[in-house]
Order: C-alpha cells, then structure tokens, then sequence
C-alpha cells in the first residue's frame, strides 16, 4: 500500500507540475518530508488555494480519480486493482473540524523537501506553517509531530514568520492558547503518556526541555516582555 | 496457534535473523503486531517489543551486539535513535497465551484477541483505543469473539473493551461485535468492580463522556473525543471496505 500511494503521489504531482497547478502535500506524508520518521497512517492529504482548485481538479479527472466534497475537504477516489487510494483535499483553507479553525492554503509561502529514503521532492507547507496547522488541533498525533518538529528543527524555525502567517490567518489567540495548552502538556506527566501511548516508547528529560524551550520562545516572540504573566512553568 | 498468510514483509527482516539465532518461546507484540493485523498505523521499522518467559531473559539478553540494542524497560526515543534496531523485551509471557499465538511467515504474533486486550488495557492517550478499534475493525470476520469475551473477562477489561466496541459501532453506523457478544460482556461488565478512574487516563483537554448513554451503559469514566475512533472508520473504510457492512450475528 505504501508503494502504491508513493507512485500515485509521484504521478499526481508530475502531473500538476506540467500543469503549473501549485498543490501541498500535507498530513503524514508532509511531516515525514521534515524528517520526522515516527508512526504514520497511511493516507495522502493535500492541500490548494481555492484558486488553484479547478485545475487540481482538471487533474485529478484525467488520472481516474472520482470526486466528492464532504464540507471541510473535497476526497478523490480511484481503485487500483484489489486497492482503493483515497486522497483528502483540503480547499482553501486546512480546516481543523474541532475548532473550526481556519488555515488558508493561500498565505503559505510552501517549500520544497525531499522524502527521507526515496527520491522523491515534495511541495509541502513551511515548517511554521506546519506547525500552525498541527498546533490548530493539537490532538495526540499532532503533540507528538509537533513535539518531534520543534526536537529536530528548534533551530531552523523563524518565529517572526510563525507569527506572520498565524496573524495573516486570523489564528493568532488561538495560537497563543495552543502553545501555552503545550507547554502545559510538556510540563506534566501528560506529554509521556502521549508519547508512550503512540510509540512504546519515554520522552528523554533533554528533549522534553528542549521542546519546552522551543515552545516558550515562540510564545515570547508574541509576547515580548510579557512571558513572565502565562505561561509559568518553571 | 493459528498459521496465517499475509507477510510481515522485509522491514521485520532483521528481527527474523535474530529470533532465528535463539530456540526460545517468544511473541512479537505491540506497534508491529498490532500493523501486522490492522495495516492502519505503522510501526517504528527499527524497533520490536517482544514478550518472553521470564526464565529466559539471560538467552534473550544475548540478542544485543551488532547495533542492535536489548532494553528491558520502556527506552527513550533518543536511545532508540542511536540504535541502528532495538528490541524491548517484556519478560510476562504466559503459556495460555503463548498457545493462543499466530505464525505469520515463520514467525510467532500475540494473537489479535490479546492483542486487542493489552491495547485497551494499556491506554493512556489516543492511539492505543483507536488500534485496538483498527484491529477489531480490519479482522471482524475472523476474531475469535469466545477468547476475546472471555480474556476479557479474565482480565476484569469488560467494561473498557465494552464502550469501545459500542463506541466503535456508532462511529461505523453499524455493529462491529455479534450482538451475542456484546450481550455476554456486558454481564461481565456488570459485575466488575467499577472505577472511578478516566478512560483512558490522563486526558486532561479531552472532554469529559463523549458518548453519555454508552459511557453510562458500562460505567467508565469516558474521555475519548469522536475524532479518536472516527479516523480509524475514516481511513480503514477505504482501504478494507466494506467496513459499513454490519456483521453476521
């Protein structure tokens, strides 16, 4: 089945890239692209900006898939012998179902990143624009993705453009409340629950500081000189 | 013992080379077991949590060496990252379930009934109801719903297995367990000791009785939100339809 959604995806963004159609790889697939190699469910999620949507669409017609909208995102469907390859196409906007939260897809300035172990290079969000998306949600899979990002790329991320892109999507106190809803999560016994539960496995003490740290300066970054009131775990 | 057909394929292979090296009894249990039956979550490739007697620990010990790493506690991610493959042995292998065990290419699973079990018993987040829900759903027609009922029942797990398979039936719109089934458990349930304990522990966002009449139905302190199991129903009903099928009863 991996193999199978590998090809599909390959052939599905030639396909787009001939077009000049600009589609993100979202989802398991856009979290492995930064490297991140924990425990995957194996769908394909991508994301359009409502602009670009027809001619996705027009695309995704000419590969055989079969289309319908189910409110927050649009599922293409094709079978391929005895399996079925389903892909959820956020458009617009990435829609997190619990708080109705809005990421447009058109804000998103994307990168290009290669899928560790194969040749493959993926349209994906930035890493802050992954992290907004995750942080929208923060269900157990998105603790430990963002957790696992902020472990492997605290140094890379750009805080003024985390900022930038969450206010250009209107996210900005919801943002402030997930970080500090983390940070709490870090800071209790919750954060190695979740993470056992989901891998087996304990979250080494330097990580979970780390992570914490990482939390805590993109939460200054919004909040320069006001870190001592929210949130207080030290 | 049950032989079955489907493969583990080559990520377990260099797990086999090194059980191979040893004669001892031993089980392959948690994240790729439970892939081997749902094909939902997938394991870490590096890493095997296997369950052996506890006389034969020393034996296993010897599995280490080679860049390969033995634990005997839970490890931390970093330590599993320095290894090239880890094992995490868990010595509590009993010999009824040993018995209970599927031969997959050579090589011995915890059965999907115990399996199920440990992953409703074990639950301190989201994953582990939701791959017990995928693991139940994938293999409906083929679980032994007798051992799973009265595993269950030994291991005082019948009013947590039970919300999660009615759970599951909502989020399917349609039953997932016979209804003889769910019948005999809940007379389980009925006369096991009640806790007052969330389910599964440690939700602290989660939302207090999702489900209200089944968390009431079985006594448990439910916190599970509809997206836990809904994705599972989401994901498996394309790749193993028809899932939305009820089943035989």
């Amino acid at each position: 089945m991996v193999d199978l959604l590998m090809s599909e995806l390959e052939a599905l963004l030639n396909a787009c890239r001939q077009r000049d159609v600009t589609v993100f790889v979202i989802g398991g697939f856009g979290v492995r692209a930064y490297g991140s190699l924990l425990r995957r469910t194996l769908d394909l999620d991508l994301a359009v900006a409502a602009t670009a949507w027809p001619a996705l669409a027009d695309v995704l017609g000419t590969q055989g898939y079969r289309l319908s909208s189910s409110g927050i995102w649009v599922t293409a469907t094709k079978n391929e012998g005895a399996e079925a390859i389903e892909i959820h196409i956020a458009v617009g906007d990435v829609v997190d179902i619990q708080s109705a939260a809005r990421y447009p897809v058109g804000i998103e300035p994307g990168d290009w990143r290669s899928l560790p172990e194969t040749s493959l290079s993926l349209p994906v969000f930035t890493l802050e624009g992954l992290l907004i998306t995750k942080l929208m949600a923060l269900r157990d899979n998105d603790v430990v993705d963002v957790v696992a990002l902020l472990l492997q790329h605290a140094g890379q991320m750009d805080t003024g453009r985390f900022w930038k892109q969450a206010g250009g999507a209107g996210l900005k106190a919801l943002l402030e409340e997930r970080l500090a809803d983390l940070a709490e999560i870090l800071h209790s016994e919750e954060v190695n629950a979740i993470w056992w539960d989901r891998l087996g496995l304990m979250l080494d003490e330097g990580e979970r500081q780390l992570a914490l740290a990482s939390v805590r300066q993109l939460w200054m970054a919004a909040h320069a000189g006001r870190w001592r009131n929210k949130p207080e775990h030290d | 013992m049950t032989t079955v057909s489907v493969a583990p394929g080559q990520h377990l292979a260099w797990l086999a080379d090194r059980i191979a090296r040893l004669d001892r009894p031993y089980l392959i249990t948690g994240s790729q077991a439970a892939y081997q039956y749902h094909r939902w979550l997938t394991p870490l490739e590096n890493l095997a949590f296997i369950q052996v007697y506890a006389v034969d620990v020393l034996e296993w010990r010897r599995l280490a060496g080679d860049g390969c790493a033995v634990f005997e506690t839970p490890p931390t991610t970093a330590q599993v990252r320095a290894a090239r493959n880890s094992i995490v042995l868990e010595p509590t292998l009993k010999p009824g379930r040993y018995q209970r065990r599927q031969i997959i290419e050579g090589m011995a699973f915890v059965a999907p009934e115990d399996l199920c079990l440990d992953l409703v018993e074990r639950a301190r987040g989201e994953t582990s109801p939701a791959e017990a829900a995928a693991i139940l759903i994938a293999l409906r027609d083929t679980v032994d719903w007798r051992i799973l009922l009265a595993q269950a029942g030994q291991r005082g797990l019948a009013r947590r297995l039970g919300v999660l398979i009615e759970v599951t039936s909502v989020e399917l719109g349609a039953d997932l367990a016979p209804a003889w089934f769910v019948a005999q458990l809940h007379r389980l349930a009925t006369a096991e000791q009640l806790n007052s304990q969330d389910y599964p522990v440690m939700r602290r966002r989660a939302p207090l009785e999702t489900y209200p009449a089944l968390a009431e139905r079985w006594g448990v302190r439910l916190r599970l939100p509809h997206h836990v199991i809904g994705k599972v129903v989401l994901d498996l009903s394309t790749h193993s339809r028809p899932v939305l099928q009820p089943v035989g009863r």
